[in-house]
Formats: structure tokens, sequence, C-alpha cells
């Protein structure tokens, strides 16, 4: 079978991207380097080891990455070092560490092991550089991208409050929000004792069957991966909808190497390693990348000749620039009531009140809290007994049974502003099996992010004194520690071919029949929102558009 | 200690401690003369019994042994730690760890945890993070926490209600 297109990933772009262009009846073969999970073999949630395993490893579902020397800590920003009550300070020495880029290489990408947030960006937050000078703007507004995030929506069934004052929409959410577990209820009345505002988070986690998949039944584990099939990964959601289409291909475990450049401003073939090793060439009509705002920029960069001499695509230089990461912070304490914070879903509720580029007090870039006890991993008695309870003994044991469940937790995610530290090129000495140089992710924190940091930190300490866990026994963020699963801005969008590596509509402003449809294009990072449903609008957008092009024989 | 934001100790936090310290002790060529009753009775001492089983009604220390079949670094760790428990011991004129009664094991334990910056230090840590990760995930170990077993099939539909069979602190 030919196709018509190639999408390299298969994550929440390329899965967008392939269900979008599969059902215009257009070809589609999609190319995933890591494997194709099964639910209902692969996760083990319903297993007594289950905290013991998270989200399932399997062979190739990890990409490999180096990194760059980190910044130095410091000591005017000890109160962001992470610690623990039963470890002290948790990163040694007096540099950043790694924690690493989350994410899984797996048919439906990292949707596989993210909460669910399905979250629209914060309208100003696409104007950053006309409205406060920094980044840079989206080349389109809001407007333009809420018909297709009501898109995505409706393919995911995303649950959602009915009102939402800063998020124009056009229409509802498919379902109805979820209702609010005990133990958020109890951060929500912390919260408003502060004059903060906890409402429900929209998710892409079933309130009620739909699509032929069942409700959630609250297990908490959306992190480890949904044997249930209600949470909306892609692979449940559009890679399935793009299958039953007829016009769609997935490969797994097949590795690209190269996209070739050809003479004319087009690219003519992809290369691919399959799971075997077998080399593969392949052509179609256009090529879509969406490997993540780390693997494409390694892409693109691997893929130089003598059409593309500095790498495709590259023609401004701005490949592997202005990368942003995930600028976290987590709190944690111990709440004296019983809560069952073990139960519900993982981020059922948000304080989206700081969320816009100015609403921190002098720091530009927004952020966001949720609960988080699940995305801290306190979900069992394993890590209860390791992390929560100090001790030994029987003694330990006696405060297990006081403590399980008591658990409070405050995340907070912010902007990550791109600065000339912060970005991706080719690792000059390590390699991959096939000889291919790495990604070597550079990253810098400049003092906005963490003055922004530090507002986060002390928020989420007291929202959680507030509602009444203010026993902190162990907090931690990305200052001393590198760790990321957002990631963005490494083949920019813009109007501008100088400053920019694709346009308005993700294609390469050189070559016609390449588009990138994935965070990387992002530039700006918004306000803390999950970006896995801006990346599927986006994707929808720039393959309704490949598609016309198709259609007029441009392509 | 390398941790993320979404695994957190997720594997005991201090092995990577552990395997830069442990080198220079392993050069001791340490033959241990002590059976495995020495580590039997340190994870009973960690993990006692009292209305639930303790860590060797469970097999903890089976698990453990294990983990030392299978892995070089953590045989290091069990090493260095067997030996220096019955050491203490033995200072108390006490055959092995194994010979003491549980208050004269409870104060051993007490010196490694306050050790600070040491291999006995780490060796407690590294030993209390995986006896309780052997520990905690059978069901024996579940009674009186107000856990109920594995998140799914059942998930928990009642999480918005107040939960009931624990213990208020």
């Amino acid at each position: 079978m030919s196709h018509d297109v190639i999408i390299i990933g298969s994550g929440a772009g390329g899965g967008a991207a392939a269900w979008a262009l599969s059902r215009r009846n257009i070809r589609v073969l999609v190319l995933e380097a890591g494997p194709a999970f099964d639910p209902l073999q692969d996760y083990r949630l319903q297993q007594n080891d289950w905290e013991l395993t998270g989200f399932p490893e399997k062979p190739g579902s990890k990409g490999r990455h180096s990194y760059a020397p980190l910044q130095k800590l410091e000591e005017r920003w000890q109160g962001l070092r992470s610690w623990s009550r039963n470890q002290g300070i948790t990163v040694e020495g007096d540099r950043r560490a790694v924690a690493g880029y989350e994410h899984v290489r797996g048919v439906g990408g990292s949707t596989l092991h993210f909460t669910g947030e399905a979250h629209r960006l914060h309208p100003a937050a696409m104007k950053m550089y006309s409205c406060f000078g920094v980044a840079a703007d989206w080349p389109f507004d809001y407007d333009e991208l809420e018909p297709y995030y009501c898109e995505a929506e409706r393919v995911i069934g995303v649950a959602g409050p009915a009102v939402d004052a800063v998020r124009r929409r056009s229409e509802p959410y498919p379902l109805p929000p979820h209702a609010q577990g005990y133990a958020s209820r109890r951060l929500g009345e912390g919260c408003r004792k502060l004059g903060l505002n906890w409402v429900a988070n929209p998710l892409a986690a079933l309130s009620e069957s739909y699509d032929g998949r069942p409700s959630c039944n609250y297990c908490s584990g959306c992190t480890s991966g949904c044997p249930r099939l209600d949470k909306g990964s892609v692979d449940v959601t559009f890679i399935r909808k793009a299958l039953a289409t007829g016009n769609c291909t997935v490969q797994s475990s097949c590795a690209v190497t190269r996209i070739e450049p050809g003479p004319d401003d087009r690219v003519t073939a992809v290369h691919y390693l399959d799971s075997q090793g077998s080399a593969h060439k392949i052509s179609a009509r256009a090529v879509v990348t969406a490997c993540g705002a780390v693997e494409t920029p390694r892409l693109l960069l691997l893929s130089e000749n003598n059409h593309a001499p500095d790498g495709l695509a590259n023609e401004s230089g701005q490949v592997g620039r202005h990368f942003m990461e995930t600028v976290s912070w987590t709190s944690n304490g111990l709440h004296p009531e019983s809560l069952g914070s073990h139960r519900g879903l993982p981020a059922d509720s948000i304080c989206w009140d700081y969320n816009a580029p100015d609403a921190i007090p002098g720091v530009t870039g927004g952020c966001r809290f949720t609960p988080s006890a699940a995305e801290s991993g306190l979900l069992g008695p394993v890590r209860y007994a390791q992390r929560v309870v100090p001790g030994w003994g029987r003694a330990h044991k006696a405060a297990m049974r006081k403590t399980f469940g008591h658990v409070l937790s405050v995340g907070a995610i912010g902007e990550s502003l791109p600065n000339p530290g912060s970005f991706i090129d080719l690792d000059p000495a390590a390699t991959d099996a096939a000889g291919l140089s790495l990604a070597r992710i550079h990253s810098r924190l400049t003092d906005t992010e963490l003055r922004r940091m530090e507002f986060m930190a002390g928020t989420a300490r007291d929202i959680l004194r507030a509602a009444g866990a203010g026993d902190i026994f162990e907090e931690y963020g990305s200052y001393d520690r590198f760790s990321s699963t957002h990631v963005f801005g490494t083949c920019r969008m813009g109007d501008d071919s100088d400053s920019s590596v694709v346009d308005g509509w993700c294609r390469s402003h050189r070559w016609r029949n390449l588009f990138i449809v994935d965070a990387s294009v992002f530039p700006s990072s918004g306000g803390g929102e999950s970006p896995s449903l801006t990346i599927e609008a986006l994707a929808i957008r720039a393959a309704d558009h490949l598609a016309q092009m198709m259609d007029r024989r441009e392509l | 200690m390398f941790v993320s934001r979404r695994s957190f100790l997720k594997w005991p936090a201090v092995m990577w401690a552990l395997t830069r310290l442990f080198p220079v002790h392993a050069s001791e060529q340490v033959t241990s003369q002590v059976t495995d009753a020495t580590l039997g009775a340190w994870f009973d001492t960690l993990i006692p019994a009292d209305e639930t089983p303790s860590a060797t009604q469970l097999g903890v220390d089976r698990m453990m042994l294990a983990v030392e079949r299978r892995d070089p670094d953590y045989r290091i760790v069990l090493d260095f730690g067997r030996k220096w428990l019955d050491k203490q011991a033995r200072a108390q004129g006490a055959a092995d760890f194994a010979a003491l009664d549980a208050t004269d094991r409870g104060a051993i334990a007490a010196r490694a945890a306050a050790a600070g910056d040491s291999p006995e230090y780490y060796f407690f840590l590294s030993t209390r993070d995986e006896a309780f990760a052997f520990y905690y995930q059978q069901p024996e170990s579940w009674p009186g926490l107000g856990y109920g077993g594995p998140p799914q099939p059942l998930g928990y539909m009642d999480y918005m209600r107040k939960p009931t069979n624990t213990v208020d602190g």
C-alpha cells in the first residue's frame, strides 16, 4: 500500500494529524519509534506490586538523551531545594541534577502516562512578545484555534466545567465535569480561605461512558496507564479512530533515522529502521514530524545533506533554539483527618487564578495549582512507608495505620520562557544504537523562572496550611533537578522565516511538503497549561490545511 | 540523588549514593561468617510482628536475598550490613546480631539511622526502603491501613465521600 502522508511519531500531534488526514480519505502511514502497549496486558494497576512498576517499560519505550552540564545552585534560592523529612536535602552537591525528560515512546506517546489534563491555552499567553516583550507571539490568536480545540475535545470526550471566563468556548465540553474528590475539596477550602478559586479541571477522562468507552472509576492511577480505556490517551482516541477509517497504518518500533531533503525545496524520502534493524526508505507526498520538542529538532539536524547543509528546515538557524521545559513545584503535607487522598482523579481540580501572564506580582508568566498526590506517587502503602512515615519498627507500623490516606499535595506548573542558555543540539560524542548522535539538552533557569517558582512554592505551602495540612514532609521542584514532562519551542512557529522554523500552518518555511505538529512549534509555553490538547488542536488545523493543499494539488 | 517529578523515589533513593560509597568496603573482601539469620533479624527489627506479620513472616528476607543474587551492587550493600551488624553485636558481647534481644537490636538500628553520611546510614536507608517495598505489596500487611488493595479493577467510586475504616490522627 502506498501512502500520501508519512507521519513520524504517534503522540498527541501525530495521532491527531493521522485522524484528521485519514478521515479525509488521505492514506497515512504512521511510524512510531516505540512499541505498542496493550492496556489490558501491559498495565499493572490490578497487581499487588502496582506501586513499584508505575507506567510499564517495554523495549524501546524510553528514548535516550544527553545533558549538557546544568547550572550551579545558589544560596539565594535555597528555599527551592528539594527535600524530604526522611532524607533531608535530596539533591547532593552544588549543581542542578538530572532527573530526566519524562516521556513515553510508544503508540500514543506521552499521553499514555499523562494525568489527562485537557487544557486550552490562556489567550494572552499567545501574545507574550507584543504584550510583555518576552518569548514570541503565536502567528494567530486563540479564536483561530478555538474550533480545533472543540474538535479535539469531541474526539477525546473531555469532561469540563460549563463556565470559563477566560477561554471563550463556542460549545460546551462534550461531558460534564467530574465531581471533586473528598481530599480535593479540603484543598478547595484552603483556597477559599486565601481568596483563591478552586474549580473543576478539564480532563481527558470520561465522566460518563462515551464513544464506546466506559466512564472512569476513579482509581487515581492515570500515570501508570489506564486499563479501562476511559482516559483519553491518543491510542484509544485519535489512533483508534484513524485506524477505523481504513486509511491509516501504524508501524510501531520503527525509528526514523533521517528525512531526505531534495533539490526542489521538497523532502523526498524518509529513512527508518524497523524492529529487526532493517533499513527502509519510503516516500510520500508530504511528511509530518511529531516527535516532540527534543526529538524533532534532533531528527531535523540529523537530516542534513547538500541541499540542507545546516540541517533540515534550519535555514534560520533556529532549529533547537528556544527550548522551554517544565517549571514545577510540589509540596506534600499531612492532614490530621483521614481523607482517602489515594482515591479519585489525579488532578480533578485546578486554581487558575495566577495563570494569566501578568497575574503573578512582579514576574512575567503565569502558573496554576492542582492536587498532586497521584503525580507524587503517594497512592499506596509502599510509598507511604518509604516517604511519608518516618522511622521503623512497631512505631512505624502504628504510624502507618494512622497516616495512610492523610496526604494532601499541591503541585504547581508555571510558564517557561525561552532563553539563550536553553536549547537542543546534537551530542558530539554520545550516539544511539544506530550510531546517530543523541539529542543533547541544554537547560538554564533564569531568575525570572526562579522567582516564579518561588511564588509557586510559597502559594503551594499557603494552600496546604490553609487546608489544614501544614505538616509538610517533602517538597521538590525543577530548580535543583531538571525534570520535564512538558517540553516546547525548539522549532518555533512564526511568520518571519528568519526567526522561526515553520509558518502558522506548521509548515516549514522552505520545505513545502514538510510539517511539524508537536510542541516544538510553540512560540511560548503558556502559564502551566498541559499542552496535549493544544498540540492536538494545532495538528488538526495543520492537517486540514495539508489536506486542502493536496486537494489543490499543491503537494 | 536523582529523582523526578513523576517518579519521585520510585527506586530506593540511596542506591546511587551506595554504589559510590561501597567499593571501598567491597575491597575488604568480606567473607561473612554469619548466616542470613543476621539479615532476618535486621528486617524483623525494621518490621516486627504486631497485628500484622513481621518482615520474615512475609518472606522479605528471601526477597532481599533474591535481589542480592541478581544485583552485584546490592550484594555489596548487604555484605557490608551483615558485617557491620554483627560487629556491633559482638561489641555488646553477643555472638551476632540475631542473638541480641529486640531492645538491643533497636538501639543498633537507631545508631545506623542517626549515623549521617556513612555506609551504615545508607545501609539502613536502603534496606528500609527495600524492605517496606516488599512488605507493603503483600495483602497480609494491609489490615488496619484503610487500603483494600490495588486500584483496579474496582477503582474508588466512593472518592467523594469521607473514607471509612480509617484512623484519624
